[in-house]
């Protein structure tokens, strides 16, 4: 099924007549669709923004560009759910729905809030589709840089958002999982294996053992009791209690590889209070991607003084 | 006599049967009420225990249950596969409706079920729960009235029926 058929299934009322107007070769290009209410709507295509017309097309003038309204959004929102917004109650209150494929559907709105912690959203106020690309082969020239003999190194991915992470996490897990490592994968968000009713729609392996849907603290520590893992992969790492379990899976003989958002490895360290944690010295490769012209990626790896050892094109 | 005793054996029996079908009627909608109430409180584990989405709740509540209250839900099973509705009260009032000649609900049940309905587009499965056990409650309640009744009826008609058809008897003979 192809990246359109996908989003074109899982939506519906005019924004899906909008989208299905557009073609598919043209669709796999896309990184984010962005619908705002009242606003015109937006596509991210090798990191430029257009507007999208109501015709389906792109354009960089606003002229006819599609204006969802609040109605649009909502019955996006109801039929991408499969009618069953409850079902995805826990993963709204950190603002979006990861439906099958992997795509992540952020959603903005009016935040339900009790004793201090957000409950739920509701009347949606914009949605962006953050569309996920499985890339098979992207990381075969970081591979060398992380691995020493049967060893992994102990990887930090780092990149600002909707550079790429996530699909270099996956394409690692994929080529250590088919090396003959048994990587298992906490996927708080769905994103990696893309996740749906229990079936993995994106390719991770024949090693690769995921827990679906679980907070990344627990599902870390659960996976390195239950599942003897030679790595574990984890996206996103951020709490202070995700770093404590990092702490004790690295104390525990288990190599990780994750992603965490920054500009660079330093910021990174810095902003998620790895550099204080008793897990910084650790790691020891660190992965910063960054956008080229053309919208070409560039791993540059460092080592843990943070010297370069490697650059290395990903897409 | 022997023809008239047999005719007049035949009217009273029908008339009985006329009776006995009248009274069903409650006990027809007493058993749609039953397996409604069946298909809530499966509802209450695949939907909220489970978190299932509804087009699967809706699919393995038909499977679990039988007659028109099945088919209900397996209609809202494939509406909501089909998406093209707007919300999942839509896609539900619509599945009852298409079904509406083969189930034996009164106005109060169909006013239940379409507040289950309108109910069904909500944000928290706790929400989601409320709106089942509010359905529960108001089935409970509307069976106990109906249980007396069906039994005040079962009576009323097979005693009517018969008597309507001694009635005919004596008129016709």
């Amino acid at each position: 099924m192809s990246i359109k058929d996908e989003i074109i299934f899982l939506s519906g009322g005019r924004i899906r007549d909008v989208l299905d107007c557009i073609s598919a070769s043209e669709f796999e290009e896309f990184e984010e669709i962005r619908f705002r209410v009242g606003k015109p709507s937006f596509v991210k295509k090798r990191g430029n923004e257009y507007f999208l017309l109501s015709s389906g097309a792109i354009s960089l003038h606003q002229d006819s560009a599609f204006v969802a309204e609040a109605g649009d959004i909502k019955t996006f929102i109801n039929i991408l759910s499969g009618y069953s917004l409850y079902a995805f109650e826990e993963e709204l209150k950190n603002g979006y729905i990861t439906v099958e494929g992997g795509h992540r559907i952020g959603v903005s709105g009016k935040t339900v809030v009790e004793n201090g912690n957000v409950m739920s959203l509701n009347s949606f106020s914009g949605i962006n589709i953050r569309i996920s690309h499985e890339i098979k082969g992207c990381a075969e020239n970081v591979l060398p840089y992380i691995t020493e003999g049967q060893g992994v190194f102990n990887t930090l991915i780092v990149s600002p958002p909707g550079v790429g992470k996530t699909t270099l996490l996956r394409d690692i897990i994929r080529l250590l999982s088919i090396k003959g490592k048994n990587v298992s994968v906490a996927d708080e968000r769905g994103e990696i294996a893309g996740s749906w009713q229990g079936k993995a729609y994106n390719d991770l392996g024949p090693r690769a053992d995921i827990l679906d849907c679980c907070p990344k603290k627990e599902g870390m520590l659960m996976l390195l009791r239950s599942m003897s893992p030679d790595v574990i992969a984890v996206d996103e790492l951020g709490s202070d209690e995700e770093i404590k379990a990092v702490e004790t899976i690295l104390s525990g003989g288990v190599s990780v590889i994750c992603t965490v958002h920054g500009n660079s490895a330093e910021d990174a360290l810095k902003r998620t209070g790895i550099s204080k944690s008793g897990c910084a010295e650790s790691f020891d490769r660190f992965i910063e991607l960054c956008r080229k012209g053309n919208g070409k990626i560039e791993a540059v790896i460092r080592d843990l003084h943070g010297n370069t050892v490697g650059k290395e094109a990903i897409r | 006599m022997t023809v008239k005793f047999f005719g007049a054996a035949a009217i009273i029996l029908s008339s009985w049967i006329i009776g006995v079908m009248l009274s069903m009627k409650s006990r027809f909608r007493l058993d749609d009420l039953e397996e409604l109430k069946k298909a809530v409180t499966f509802f209450l584990n695949d939907a909220v225990n489970v978190s299932m989405p509804l087009s699967e709740v809706f699919g393995d509540i038909a499977k679990r249950t039988n007659g028109a209250v099945s088919m209900v839900f397996e209609d809202a099973g494939k509406l909501a596969e089909m998406k093209n509705e707007k919300c999942a009260g839509d896609v539900f009032k619509k599945a009852v409706d298409k079904n509406l000649r083969e189930l034996y609900f009164e106005a109060d049940d169909m006013d239940c079920l379409y507040s289950f309905a309108a109910n069904l587009d909500c944000a928290y499965k706790a929400q989601q729960r409320d709106n089942a056990q509010l359905l529960l409650e108001n089935i409970r309640l509307i069976q106990i009235n109906l249980n007396d009744k069906a039994l005040k009826e079962r009576r009323l008609y097979n005693s009517a029926g018969i008597l309507c058809g001694i009635l005919t008897c004596v008129i016709l003979f």
